[in-house]
């Protein structure tokens, strides 16, 4: 790891800190878990070097939002790749009494559009209110209610 | 609420969470230095990596002909200066013998240029496109041309590329069609400005640093991204969507785009595409509460509406699987009754 030198190092060093968890969970979330470090490491760099990285305050939606547009500019559709190699070959690794829910949550997360996977993510595993979502990814929260409601729907009937 | 799906959710974020690992290191900003917002991606996505190809560009290492590589002293004294090679530059003033000319703002192109220094060799056919070269606008005609940095001097080379040929006669397009004829001019760059001046000293243009290839839009961005080499934005305008795509690529230069008008209670949606990748944008009711592309033998795929503050109309637009040349688009309103089904082919 790099040791900072400058303030700015300092500064990204600790913003980095606090976030970096949530940010890997996000990309795990929205692209699966193989993309999320490339995801993380390419949409972190881009949002420090960025002009407008110095007059960010909420540097935590800012790297959301930085990663939410990291994973929709990528061209692999990695979340439908992912899915259909899970259910191809599942893991070794799990114990035949505990099936692996991840194949089958993939497969039907890589069924919504971005926005509603990021609104479902941050609305479950991030325990935020849809007033905070819109405020993390910069929307309404009408349509959050909106995004969580259709994505529900569509869970639902996949995840019977 | 469904306990049941609440619960298998949070449950299976977290497996994911726990599967994703260990976040990478945090970036070293110490090697890197202010580019473009718009950078090429590179092959290998570690943040070192990254990083390397970042300050490589940052540092000018334009190679003539006949001299050794040399490092432009114009763009190192200034460490918060943007960078001459790999920079969109959009022109923000022109002055001539005669005194300031205006530039079209809004609505109207805007007149942009690239400095390119990168070489791509396609092995197979053992040959080699780019190298150092210009390419931009003169207001009227796009151009290309070769070129050699020395020192603050830019000499210009032999013409290539395909361009357009249309007549122009304005004093803004006289003026920069002399401008980029000729042998060489210098230039000087502060911050993220720069500045370009003839030989005879008596027209100057002066650019501003873009963070992206397109020009500057007071229009409501409803998408934008990269793919590759190529850069996309989605526009809407009062009435209109407008699809842009750059190709970056040294040696190739392209610029294209497409676009749809809003067409009352009805889809009007087309497939277009940035770095091979299908991308299907569109304008649906304003009613539509959900949208789904239906290529022939391929899985129906749900996109997000944008809605761009019409109160008849929003938008579509997001990237597609699938090239099918047979598709359809259906919009659906909040009770699930089709609104409007779309096809092509």
């Amino acid at each position: 790891m790099v040791q900072p030198t400058t303030d700015a190092q300092a500064l990204a060093a600790s913003v980095y800190e606090a976030h970096s968890g949530r940010l890997m969970a996000l990309a795990a979330a929205l692209a699966g878990p193989s993309n999320a470090e490339d995801i993380v490491a390419t949409a972190v760099l881009r949002a420090m070097t960025s002009p407008s990285w110095d007059g960010v305050e909420d540097h935590g939606a800012y790297l959301t939002r930085a990663v939410v547009n990291e994973v929709k500019s990528s061209y692999r559709s990695a979340m439908r790749r992912e899915a259909r190699e899970r259910r191809v070959a599942p893991s070794s690794e799990v114990a035949p009494a505990e099936a692996d829910p991840t194949p089958e949550l993939l497969a039907a997360l890589a069924k919504l559009p971005l926005q509603q996977r990021a609104v479902t993510f941050l609305t479950y595993w991030a325990d935020l209110t849809p007033a905070a979502v819109a405020a993390e990814l910069g929307i309404g929260e009408g349509s959050v209610r909106k995004y969580l409601a259709r994505a529900r729907q569509t869970l639902r009937t996949e995840l019977r | 609420m469904n306990d049941d799906l609440d619960d298998r959710l949070r449950a299976g974020f977290q497996v994911l969470a726990d599967e994703a690992g260990a976040a990478p290191p945090v970036p070293d900003l110490s090697a890197a230095v202010p580019v473009a917002h718009r950078t090429r991606r590179p092959m290998v996505l570690t943040a070192a990596a990254v990083i390397a190809v970042i300050a490589a560009i940052g540092v000018i290492a334009v190679r003539s002909a006949d001299e050794p590589d040399r490092v432009s002293s114009a763009d190192t004294a200034d460490p918060n200066a943007r960078p001459l090679v790999g920079t969109d530059w959009w022109l923000a003033e022109a002055e001539g013998a005669a005194g300031p000319i205006p530039i079209p703002t809004e609505g109207t192109p805007w007149y942009g240029l690239r400095f390119d220094a990168s070489v791509d060799c396609d092995d197979e056919r053992g040959e080699c496109y780019g190298g150092p070269q210009i390419r931009g606008s003169d207001a009227c005609n796009g151009f290309q041309r070769k070129m050699e940095v020395d020192g603050s001097t830019i000499r210009l080379g032999d013409h290539f590329g395909a361009t357009t040929l249309l007549g122009c006669s304005d004093d803004l397009s006289d003026l920069m069609q002399a401008f980029f004829r000729a042998d060489e001019f210098t230039y000087a760059i502060d911050g993220d400005s720069l500045v370009l001046r003839s030989a005879s000293g008596s027209d100057v243009l002066t650019y501003r640093a873009l963070d992206t290839p397109f020009g500057p839009t007071s229009s409501v961005v409803v998408d934008s991204g990269e793919v590759g080499p190529s850069s996309f934005r989605l526009v809407w305008s009062e009435g209109g969507l407008d699809f842009q795509v750059v190709e970056t690529t040294t040696g190739e230069g392209g610029r294209g785009g497409s676009g749809v008008a809003a067409d009352p209670g009805r889809i009007n949606a087309m497939r277009g595409e940035v770095g091979g990748q299908p991308y299907l944008f569109g304008v649906v009711p304003a009613a539509t509460s959900r949208f789904v592309y239906e290529p022939a033998g391929g899985e129906p795929q749900e996109l997000d509406e944008h809605d761009v503050g019409d109160p008849d109309y929003a938008v579509i637009g997001g990237f597609v699987e699938g090239s099918a040349a047979q598709w359809d688009a259906v919009a659906y309103d909040a009770q699930g009754n089709e609104l409007h089904r779309l096809r092509w082919g």
